[in-house]
């Protein structure tokens, strides 16, 4: 009965053990990563989207989910804040995520009409307090290789993107010292100006980006 | 007479001899960087474990990736930002009303290849800039390609317009620095200084404006042997005519997603000058990658 016991507990030790490899190696920052990026390779590759301009909507849409799917733009958002972000009401948050995602997405949904079948390769992965990752990964043009870092942080155990760098020039920080320039903390009086001027350019901003894609789609459909 | 002439020849053979040496004795040692890398690593993220208290609790702390030197490099104070917002936006009108018209006709008129040609003939010309930047910064290594990659251009490239040596990563493994003086000043410790925008040339600090300056009028063959400055000053106005025809839309779609393009542009440049001071510091051999994706991946059906 001891033996059997014994045996018993090995197996669910070992059972346990692999499950916790399994769980780890799926819950790699490398990994997830990969499977993100793979699947807007897929998307842009789909041969139902390919050469179909007036399919180009839909396309986006599904590109725009599958990005949600692995960045955390809210974090995004926090950071290229900064400190004044505390002080942001809930309301003035989810506001803000909102506006500054439409206009991420309006900048850079239509550059990645350029994909033409680039391979990416994933370098390194760095976990720094359990919590923040940064993945190493490369574009390859063929003539010229892009390092491009991914900065992961861990949230409700998923790793999501909140900053990418190329060539020195972290995104988050881009646009923290455009934000910096326009967030006036001195007084609470000049802070709730700051704020409203801040919500009205973003605003602006967005209002621009979605006239000129929708003029640069139309063209595209005659 | 003849014989300084056939001293200085032997001396720049022998100092040639001396940089074409070099990547050979830095390859033949090449098996130890990655365990070297691999130490340093470590011991980076060893440090940062080590001091918690360093960014304890604080969710905006940006020193979690040991990129306090990088912003600190890409540090520069902007006392003239009137007068920088002004040329600013000189700059961007002439960008859109001149600079692009006027490439765009170039591009139309010429070829991808001979543009192809007019670069790579200006890259080679431009070597004393190179050299003299990797030298004053001890990247002897670096030197030795650069040197060996003007060689071959010069003489099998036809005088430069070929690019036999091809691009760093297909030859062997060098980096190829694309150094200046800036850089130079920038590695010796020398801080950026004030930010200010150069009319028509755009974003620079006083350190790289500097730079520039030496670049330009005691570096760059084209103002040695007494030509005309009206022919030097043509010849670099054509060279960024056609550098410009490789690299039009990166301004547009830089100012297309930021609401404050000034404040954009600034920190664009300061880092990405900031990443190229601190190259030298970097290893250019890269790791492996562990995995690559997989761009002819047909969808899957669900």
């Amino acid at each position: 009965m001891k033996r059997i016991l014994s045996i018993f507990t090995i197996v669910i030790i070992l059972c346990a053990t692999y499950g916790v490899c399994y769980a780890d190696s799926e819950n790699s920052p490398m990994v997830r990563l990969r499977a993100g990026i793979q699947g807007v390779i897929e998307i842009l590759n789909n041969p139902e989207y390919k050469g179909h301009p007036e399919k180009n909507a839909e396309k986006a849409d599904k590109v725009r989910e599958t990005i949600k799917n692995f960045f955390n733009f809210e974090e995004l958002s926090k950071r290229a804040v900064g400190r004044p972000w505390l002080k942001f009401t809930p309301e003035e948050r989810t506001h803000f995520v909102d506006l500054f995602t439409q206009l991420l997405e309006q900048t850079y949904l239509g550059r990645i009409e350029d994909y033409s079948g680039e391979k990416v390769a994933f370098d390194k992965e760095t976990i720094v307090k359990g919590k923040y990752a940064q993945v190493d990964t490369r574009l390859l043009t063929g003539d010229k290789d892009i390092p491009v870092f991914y900065r992961l942080k861990l949230v409700d155990g998923e790793w999501d993107v909140y900053d990418v760098k190329i060539e020195g020039i972290s995104l988050v920080r881009n646009y923290k010292t455009q934000f910096a320039g326009i967030i006036d903390t001195s007084t609470d009086a000049a802070f709730a100006a700051s704020k409203k001027e801040l919500f009205a350019r973003l605003d602006r901003k967005c209002k621009e980006l979605d006239k000129t894609n929708n003029a640069t789609a139309s063209q595209q459909k005659q | 007479m003849t014989r300084t002439y056939s001293t200085s020849l032997l001396a720049f053979i022998v100092l040639t001899f001396i940089l074409l040496t070099f990547p050979s004795q830095v390859r033949s040692e090449e098996t130890t960087e990655p365990i070297l890398v691999a130490q340093v690593g470590s011991g980076i993220i060893g440090a940062v474990k080590n001091n918690p208290e360093e960014y304890a609790g604080d969710e905006f702390s940006e020193d979690l990736w040991g990129d306090s030197e990088h912003n600190e490099q890409a540090e520069s104070s902007d006392p003239w930002q009137g007068y920088n917002r002004a040329m600013f936006d000189f700059n961007d009108f002439m960008y859109f009303n001149v600079m692009k018209p006027a490439t765009k006709g170039y591009m139309w008129a010429v070829p991808l290849r001979p543009r192809t040609w007019a670069n790579n003939f200006f890259q080679n010309m431009l070597y004393p800039v190179r050299l003299t930047g990797c030298l004053l910064q001890g990247k002897f290594f670096t030197a030795g390609a650069e040197t060996s990659k003007f060689i071959a251009n010069s003489f099998f490239g036809l005088g430069g317009l070929g690019n036999v040596a091809g691009e760093a990563q297909s030859t062997m493994p060098l980096y190829i620095g694309d150094e200046d003086m800036g850089q130079t000043f920038g590695v010796w410790g020398i801080p950026n200084g004030p930010y200010v925008v150069l009319p028509l040339l755009g974003p620079s600090t006083v350190r790289d404006a500097v730079g520039f300056g030496i670049d330009t009028f005691a570096l760059n063959p084209f103002w040695w042997f007494g030509i005309p400055w009206y022919y030097s000053l043509s010849a670099g106005a054509y060279n960024q005519i056609n550098k410009l025809s490789f690299h039009i839309g990166e301004y547009e779609s830089l100012k297309e997603g930021a609401i404050d393009p000034y404040l954009g542009l600034r920190d664009v440049y300061l880092n990405y000058r900031a990443k190229q001071v601190r190259d030298s510091r970097n290893n250019p051999d890269r790791p492996k990658p562990q995995m690559t994706t997989n761009p002819d991946a047909t969808p899957q059906k669900k």
